[in-house]
């Protein structure tokens, strides 16, 4: 019995019924493999209109991983990390930082997907009219299998924050409002220990060169040009709030090797 | 007293609160930290600052 499958971008008619023997009878040796986007093995029923890859390498995650600094896939497998919303600057710094090795995230957002922010948030077009904290799950999950989210689907204030991110090993700040900014920055450095990567200042289409990066203290580093836009709300496109969310995404990383290396 | 890494007049007692205000400061979008240590937006206007402090202050703008 044949079974129409796509196997490493090539329409193929398998006689195999699992992934093992359709392995060995086309690219034998490969230990890695992919089945509609998910890790599969070798004892995994081929199925009609699946589609599979195969790989060479020692195991997915290290494969994935390959042009990654070592250090970075290290700390990153450890930590846990905070992101106080989810919205321009929060979606892009949680796709880079698990694209990067993340496998815990504890986000925070109490909006869903909407039309305005299509033009720089991570999100979609079918995730329209879901939580942020949901839709962000979902898109991370589909860029590594091995990301676990824990959601909350809340309003950041000083009395619940330590309790949202306490145990994380790091927070990324990433709201809009710049007095929800003000409040974070106070909680996380007053009420925990843990170091916090700000975003402060991306909006219109100034040269990026703009951008910085200030380490106010030990645990307080801020990322962006830090000017106000003349405009109420801020114009924000996606390149200077990727630029932001890239330095930001940077300096997490550093951080945390700085103190895994202390 | 030094204030984002810059030197400035002595502040002679004046409160945190008041220095920020005559500086230009939104204190709604500010946090600061004097040697080191973020004070509450509470704390402002009983805090007195003194020529051998040193202050960090981000402003923070919308955006993110």
């Amino acid at each position: 019995m044949m079974t129409r499958l796509t196997v490493n971008g090539v329409a193929v008619d398998a006689s195999s019924e699992d992934l093992g023997h359709l392995r060995d009878s086309l690219f034998p040796g490969c230990g890695i493999i992919v089945a509609d986007g998910k890790e599969a093995t070798g004892r995994t029923p081929v199925r009609e209109g699946m589609t599979v890859f195969f790989s060479e390498g020692r195991d997915l995650r290290s494969e994935m991983l390959k042009r990654d600094d070592p250090r970075v896939a290290e700390v990153l497998s450890k930590a846990v990390i905070g992101i106080a919303g989810m919205g321009g600057l929060g979606s892009n710094v949680a796709e880079m930082l698990v694209r990067s090795g993340a496998t815990r995230l504890v986000v925070a957002d109490l909006d869903t997907v909407d039309l305005s922010n299509m033009n720089r948030q991570n999100y979609a077009m079918r995730d329209l009219g879901l939580p942020k904290v949901e839709a962000a799950e979902r898109r991370l999950r589909e860029i590594s299998p091995f990301v676990r989210i824990e959601k909350h689907f809340v309003r950041l204030t000083p009395e619940n924050v330590p309790e949202v991110f306490g145990r994380c090993d790091i927070v990324v700040e990433a709201f809009d409002a710049a007095d929800q900014k003000a409040m974070l920055a106070e909680a996380v450095l007053g009420k925990t220990r843990v170091p916090m990567v700000s975003g402060n200042g991306m909006a219109g289409i100034g040269s990026t060169d703009s951008m910085g990066v200030r380490r106010v203290s030990g645990r307080l580093t801020v990322c962006g040009d830090g000017r106000p836009d003349g405009k109420v709300p801020p114009r924000l496109m996606s390149p200077r709030v990727c630029a932001c969310a890239g330095i930001m995404s940077n300096e997490v990383i550093r951080k945390l090797i700085e103190g895994n290396e202390e | 007293m030094i204030a984002n890494g810059e030197r400035r007049e002595d502040p002679k007692g004046a409160s945190l609160a008041d220095w920020l205000s005559s500086n230009g400061y939104d204190s709604k979008r500010t946090a600061v930290l004097v040697n080191g240590e973020v004070v509450p937006k509470r704390d402002y206007p009983g805090t007195a600052l003194r020529d051998t402090d040193v202050l960090e202050i981000v402003s923070f703008v919308g955006g993110g």
